[in-house]
């Protein structure tokens, strides 16, 4: 063994540290982002909860950053499943909704904010996982009640996803794919080549794999689209191909005083049953006053159960309540959504801004 | 008020403290290079652990920090220390991470498993120049130790380390 074969190793260990590191950090985000991340091995579950008293005073866990768009592939799809025949190609996906505004521009804010949210506190969180132009469609298997089980997301890009830029590749069925996995529970495959195609969700990786071959991806004379060729036995489309907005690096949060509860904006996914769909766990509709939210639980959260709730209370923006309180009701969740509002984000800089200074 | 968010945490700093942003940027700086120093001398869970303490400490005492020659160094110290109260299970792991990000990664557990059998400073010393591309000189920055003493950490951690392998 020579020492440039030992150096090679430590190489590959030092990207692997800094795999896990960031996915330690993650974790959080991608629970909330659809309870999907489910760490099976190791300590940390139980260390996430061990109390950091010193730390306590200074921050604040962001136990969110954005639904299951936290994972990223940076993968190209294989230039044979790209159609470039516009002349039979679908229809174009849905636009953003005109008069949107983008993602970033504005916050929500809780003028007063129940006793058990706490002191609100302003946070920032990283955002930006989506690059480039996304086009998401989302699958499911209907509950008869307006909600969903077991949903996949198939987004396909000309850009890429930030977090999953490092997936290594795989071969799986003959083809060269890139995979990422947390736990044994949630998936993500993608394509290697340009444009890519990403599938993910909480369910067996060789349903995520048919999927991915039943994915075809359209240009269109303003871009492109997506289009599933076959859905799997008992999945319904849950959300037809939607043109995602823009994902910018960060985004305000209004986190409740333990950091336990956070309020995001999430629009980059324009529709609250995209994003929920993107979280690849169960989830149900809800009422918020005259809207319709929807919720669900991440059960197999390092940080203990997590509980998010996505509405959109005007269209083309997504709002999203994360709270790792198990014993908040959803009820209590909707009667917070109910009473957040947007707010320009300089507006919500100096609500929030410490009066003592 | 100010907001920096670092990876989980978010920090939050009244402005005040940090009018003119250099406590920002030097946390911005500093943090990434403690976590990897702190994750090689103690594995993910604790290594992170021992740098939120490791931070709020830094946060705390900001004003006496901010006229050290080198802060980030006297933080992988404070880090250290908290490491070491935090992580008496040390010597029962016998990996810096232990499980693979995909589906294909390996798993080098022999190195890994070699690392831990090292002493400390040889592990983080190997892991931060060889692990992650770090030059000497950073490295020695990062760990508050002479140059010179990082050069003797490889040469006697590399031998070591070679000898572990290749008893395997």
């Amino acid at each position: 063994m020579t020492n440039t074969d030992i150096e090679r190793r430590l190489t590959r260990l030092g990207d692997h540290l800094d795999d896990a590191r960031a996915n330690r950090l993650a974790q959080p985000v991608l629970k909330a982002a659809g309870g999907t991340a489910v760490h099976t091995t190791g300590s940390w579950p139980q260390k996430q909860a061990r109390p950091r008293t010193s730390l306590a005073a200074v921050t604040v866990v962001l136990v969110a950053l954005a639904t299951a768009g936290g994972l990223a592939l940076a993968l190209r799809p294989p230039t044979d499943a790209v159609d470039t025949a516009a002349t039979d190609a679908p229809s174009p996906p849905a636009e953003v909704p005109a008069g949107a505004p983008p993602p970033g521009s504005i916050a929500p804010f809780v003028e007063a904010p129940p006793t058990w949210f706490g002191d609100p506190v302003a946070g920032e969180r990283t955002a930006g996982h989506h690059r480039g132009n996304w086009v998401s469609t989302a699958i499911g298997i209907d509950d008869g009640q307006g909600g969903f089980q077991s949903p996949i997301r198939i987004g396909v890009t000309d850009g890429s996803l930030r977090d999953l830029d490092t997936a290594a590749p795989t071969t799986i069925n003959g083809r060269s794919l890139r995979l990422l996995s947390y736990g044994t529970d949630w998936h993500a495959v993608a394509t290697i080549d340009e444009p890519t195609t990403v599938v993910s969700g909480a369910v067996e990786l060789d349903l995520l794999v048919e999927v991915l071959e039943a994915t075809r991806l359209h240009e269109t004379g303003a871009g492109f689209t997506v289009e599933l060729t076959t859905t799997p036995d008992s999945y319904t489309t849950i959300v037809e191909p939607q043109t995602q907005a823009i994902d910018p690096p960060s985004r305000r949060t209004f986190a409740g005083a333990t950091g336990d509860i956070v309020v995001n904006e999430v629009s980059e996914w324009v529709r609250a049953d995209l994003a929920a769909a993107a979280t690849g766990a169960d989830f149900r509709p809800i009422a918020i006053g005259e809207l319709t939210g929807y919720t669900g639980t991440a059960e197999a959260n390092p940080v203990g159960p997590l509980t998010f709730l996505i509405w959109s209370p005007r269209p083309g923006v997504v709002l999203e309540i994360d709270t790792t309180d198990t014993s908040l009701q959803t009820q209590q969740l909707a009667e917070l959504a109910a009473n957040t509002e947007l707010l320009p984000v300089d507006q919500w800089d100096r609500n929030l801004e410490d009066p003592a200074n | 008020m100010r907001w920096l968010g670092l990876n989980l945490y978010l920090v939050v700093i009244d402005s005040q403290t940090d009018e003119t942003g250099e406590l920002s940027a030097f946390l911005a700086d500093a943090v990434p290079r403690l976590e990897r120093a702190l994750v090689a001398r103690f594995g993910v869970d604790d290594g992170l652990d021992a740098v939120a303490e490791a931070t709020a400490y830094g946060l705390a005492n900001w004003d006496r920090l901010r006229e050290m020659a080198n802060p980030v160094g006297y933080l992988y110290r404070v880090g250290e220390s908290q490491g070491r109260r935090l992580g008496r299970r040390w010597r029962r792991i016998d990996a810096l991470v232990a499980e693979p990000m995909t589906h294909d990664a390996v798993v080098d557990i022999d190195l890994q498993r070699a690392l831990t059998r090292l002493k400390a400073p040889e592990r983080v010393a190997i892991v931060l120049v060889y692990g992650h591309g770090y030059t000497y000189r950073q490295a020695a920055d990062v760990l508050d130790i002479p140059t010179t003493t990082i050069t003797n950490h490889i040469n006697r951690g590399m031998a070591n380390l070679r000898r572990l392998l290749e008893q395997r």
